[in-house]
């Protein structure tokens, strides 16, 4: 019957490989979950992106009539009503060519505040590198955020739209996901430990065996050699190859102190 | 045999339950994300189609006719090609004619026909049925609210599917990013646990196996395999006291008796040779200091390769001058960093002699750390530029002390071996931390990404405190003389190494990984995901191969074979990149190039500092390892810009056959050079593998 150090030995080798598992499994869920909610947030990007650019695509066309946001009702009319039509937009703010933050919707009444460093540097981005409007894209505490420049008649960066749009749908993706993945985990994990503690001590037992026995011939002068390889269930643990070094070299040894007896040394 | 083979079945039946588990975990997420993704994708549909619905009202409401409207093509075209996820548009009037419909090239013209045709009778069932999900949106006249047509947004089917093929891709990329990262701590773990003992048995057994009779297990457990461990050390001594008394019996015999003797005396003393009978018995070394030293570079590397995939947007979004563009805001805290982690390499050896190995280490990343620590809190771009600065010389040093103290230790154990563990520390750092940090940043926030690389730097120095090269030479009695090692280093050979070998790897690694890899991809037509997955592949490549390689150079003492197979692997890699002018040659590139690399890493750096040794001169080996990494970063830094001026003037194949040429000229130049080196006229103290007494 197995022993208390034996089977405490056991648990020690064990529980490394165990550890192992388990780490890769619930990373390994992780990693998906976040890629799963990476998902979903683009495409939750993808949508803020397009109310930025209704209000975008609205306020130059006023620009390019040379009227000026101030005096655009369209502008202000257009953001109530993407605020209206989806519930998921939280603020919708312009900015003029100055950073000056001249219009706002808001659907709590808690208007957040822009860093106007970020529009200062929104708008001095030429606009003539690409026929895409530069946008700066981010997500913070479960929020998407848009700026989007907008241009007037003759290219050059007129004003600056920023959508807040909720992004709760990528986190319920991750924590579904997760959840999930990490229950499969858990499953996986315990069958994968049971399965790994019956290995080892299967193949600890029958190394303890092996020791046991190439010790008791080790007693022997010379040593023999354990009957066969097929004893070591460790063959990266080369012990009968190095038993039967030992036994070659005392085998010679005892040859020579033979010879120099018959020599008479 | 037997066993082995039943080792390597079991082995495959792990990997077979590990793949059978990631299996499921690939199903279990297909399941749980597949309704959250299409809601999502349903959701865009519909906030598209409002937006193109709202455009078209416009224009009935001023009195355009639905078929008189010019340029309804042109706009979903253009919401087609911005809206990857989206299949096909159709607008059809209320009298049925399809006034317009658009689809990606990837829907085949039978499958326009007969989406066309079921548009037209709006069978809810069968569209369901077709390989199409489809949302559909009223269009009315724009005033009193009379429908004039239906707007169809279509979007595929196994959307999901595709969605979560992207996921299963990612989860293999995972599942190897947690294996290295696991396999990473419990290597550290494994030496300082029940492991331990046994390893250092497995390592007495080999020794012996080997012919190697001068090292001990001196195991002190007293379980079956700590006492058959002590019967084997009693044996040996034995063995040794029993040599040592024929060896006396010859000497103490009469003269004639001596010289009837003789061929005794000559086989004993063989023996004595062979098997290490005539050197004092060693303990089977502990490797614990080795996986501490792993450990350290490990967690300190990875602390910047978590901040990699987004510190240069982070940079640019800070506020710096206005009058600098985002890329050079990008660009500069990233030089700054580059530039001090190159600078602070000649400084390595004449820190470690005057701290020691312990203060060096723990000074170096606690900088390294607390520099990170800062960046997480700063706002100020010039703060960043000058945190940047502080961290690079910090991780630079911590670096190059790692590599001085393995190369101390490697005198003892195998230098190129040592080396490997450094480069496979940095190597693993390098593919877990992109991934880990560029997810963890878009979830959790770049402040938090950074504190996390900075916790990881200063853990490091837990195991940096009690660092001891103790096991290793001392080389604290050799003079350190600046002027001596530069003057040992323009040594003709050492030069050509350096010139022909070092300097043209470095080049062509940096340049194909970061400019030719990813623009080739594009090219080709593939995302920026798949250029990740090939970068990958060069750093799996020599992750799995430089250990081995080095093992094998300790083992057999040579450095030129795998300095110059590496190099020749390495050019063939680029001249198969522009023979095979496709995805597959990328893929080649990469695996090659990270296989030739591998191989030729830890022996040129070893053959560098045993050139410097065999000098027999004041010449500090330590610091002529700062300075080849200096000029070897130097090289690297190169190697974007002399890719950019190739692509310019031949194109990205032309750049590639470049490559291959110079990689090419450089090995045999250095082959030429190397020709007639002796390099077994400089040998390490001892290698413990027991290749000698073979």
């Amino acid at each position: 019957m197995a022993s208390v150090p034996f089977v405490r030995r056991v648990v020690q080798l064990a529980l490394l490989p165990a550890i192992g598992v388990s780490a890769v499994l619930l990373f390994a869920a992780l990693l998906v979950s976040l890629r799963l909610e990476k998902a979903v947030g683009d495409l939750v990007e993808d949508r803020a992106s397009l109310i930025a650019l209704q209000l975008t695509h609205v306020v130059e066309g006023g620009l390019r009539f040379g009227i000026r946001i101030t005096d655009q009702s369209e502008a202000q009319r257009k953001m109530k009503s993407l605020i209206d039509s989806d519930a998921e937009v939280q603020t919708i703010a312009l900015f003029d060519d100055t950073g000056e933050r001249l219009m706002v919707q808001d659907r709590d009444g808690k208007i957040p505040g822009l860093d106007p460093r970020l529009v200062k540097r929104v708008l001095s981005q030429r606009p003539s590198k690409t026929i895409e409007r530069y946008t700066r894209s981010w997500r913070a505490h479960g929020e998407e955020h848009i700026v989007m420049q907008a241009r007037d008649a003759i290219g050059s960066t007129g004003a600056v739209v920023w959508v807040v749009y909720s992004a709760d749908a990528a986190q319920v993706a991750f924590s579904a996901t997760l959840d999930k993945l990490a229950e499969a985990s858990m499953v996986m994990l315990v069958g994968a430990a049971l399965l790994i503690f019956c290995l080892v001590f299967v193949v600890w037992a029958k190394w303890e065996r092996h020791v046991e026995h190439a010790h008791a011939q080790l007693g022997e002068v010379p040593p023999t050699v354990p009957a066969t390889e097929r004893a070591n269930p460790l063959p990266d643990v080369p012990l009968t190859e190095a038993l039967a070094q030992l036994a070659d070299v005392e085998r010679e040894l005892k040859v020579v102190g033979i010879k120099l007896t018959a020599l008479g040394a | 045999m037997q066993s082995r083979i039943r080792f390597w079945l079991l082995g495959s039946l792990a990997a077979a339950l590990l793949v059978t588990a990631l299996a499921v975990l690939a199903v279990v997420a297909r399941n749980a994300g597949a309704t959250l993704v299409v809601n999502a994708l349903a959701r865009n549909s519909e906030t598209i189609g409002t937006a193109l619905r709202i455009q078209i009202e416009r224009a009935l409401a001023i009195g355009i006719d639905l078929d008189q409207l010019v340029g309804v093509g042109d706009v979903l075209n253009a919401e087609l090609l911005r809206h990857k996820e989206l299949s096909f548009f159709a607008l059809v009037a209320a009298n049925g004619d399809v006034i317009s419909f658009v689809g990606r090239d990837q829907v085949t013209p039978a499958e326009r026909e007969e989406m066309k045709r079921l548009l037209l009778i709006n069978n809810n069932t069968a569209l369901q049925e077709s390989s199409f999900r489809v949302a559909k949106m009223d269009v009315s006249d724009g005033l009193s609210g009379v429908r004039k047509a239906t707007l169809f947004i279509g979007f595929p089917a196994n959307y999901i599917d595709k969605q979560v093929n992207a996921v299963v891709m990612d989860l293999v990329v995972a599942v190897l990013i947690a294996l290295i990262l696991v396999a990473e701590f419990l290597r550290f773990l494994s030496q300082r646990s029940a492991l331990q003992e046994f390893s250092r048995f497995r390592e007495f057994t080999q020794h012996l196996k080997n012919g190697d009779l001068g090292h001990r297990g001196q195991l002190q457990a007293m379980d079956p395999t700590g006492v058959l461990s002590q019967g084997m050390d009693d044996r040996l001594n034995t063995v040794r006291r029993t040599h040592q008394e024929l060896v006396h019996r010859i000497e103490q015999a009469p003269t004639q008796i001596k010289e009837c003797a003789a061929p005794l005396t000559l086989r004993l003393n063989e023996m004595a040779r062979q098997y290490r009978l005539d050197t004092d018995p060693k303990e089977v070394r502990n490797r614990s200091e080795d996986a501490r030293l792993r450990m350290v570079v490990f967690l300190v590397a990875l602390s910047e390769e978590i901040c990699r995939p987004f510190f240069a947007v982070y940079a640019s979004s800070l506020d710096g001058p206005l009058a600098l563009s985002s890329e050079v805001l990008a660009g500069i805290p990233l030089t700054t960093f580059l530039l001090t982690w190159a600078l602070s390499q000649p400084f390595g050896a004449a820190l470690l002699r005057r701290y020691g190995a312990s203060k060096c280490l723990v000074g170096a990343a606690g900088l390294t750390g607390l520099g990170l620590l800062a960046t997480a809190a700063t706002d100020s771009w010039v703060g960043l530029v000058g945190l940047r600065a502080l961290t690079g010389f910090g991780f630079g040093c911590v670096l190059i002390f790692s590599q001085a103290i393995m190369l101390r230790i490697g005198r003892v154990t195998g230098r190129a071996r040592a080396m490997a563990e450094f480069v496979a520390a940095v190597v693993a750092a390098g593919i877990c931390g992109p991934v880990i940090g560029g997810l963890l940043a878009v979830k959790f926030g770049t402040t938090f990404a950074f504190a996390l690389a900075a916790a990881c730097a200063l853990a490091a120095i837990l195991f940096a405190k009690g660092t001891s090269d103790a096991q290793a030479v001392d080389t604290s009695a050799k003079p350190f003389s600046v002027k001596a090692t530069i003057a040992a280093m323009r040594h003709t050979r050492l030069l050509f190494l350096v010139v022909f070998s070092a300097i043209p790897g470095k080049i062509a690694s940096t340049a194909v990984l970061l400019m030719l890899v990813p623009l080739a991809t594009a090219e080709f037509g593939e995302s920026p995901a798949v250029a990740g997955r090939l970068l990958l592949l060069f750093f799996l490549g020599f992750f799995l191969t430089s250990g081995w390689a080095a093992k094998m150079s300790d083992r057999w003492n040579v450095r030129k074979p795998f300095i110059t197979v590496g190099g020749l692997v390495s050019a063939l890699a680029c001249l198969t990149g522009y023979a095979m002018d496709n995805i597959w040659g990328l893929f080649v590139v990469c695996s090659l190039l990270g296989l030739g690399q591998a191989w030729l890493s830890s022996p040129q750096i070893v053959l560098v500092t045993q050139m410097m040794e065999a000098r027999r001169s004041a010449a500090d080996s330590e610091l002529a390892l700062g300075v080849y990494r200096l000029i070897e970063r130097f090289g690297g830094a190169m190697g974007p810009i002399l890719a950019a001026i190739l692509i310019r003037q031949y194109g990205l194949r032309g750049a590639m056959l470049a490559f291959g040429v110079i990689l090419a000229v450089g090995c045999l130049v250095t082959m030429a050079a190397l020709w007639t080196y002796q390099e077994k006229t400089t040998v390490d103290l001892e290698i413990d593998d027991g290749a000698q007494a073979t």
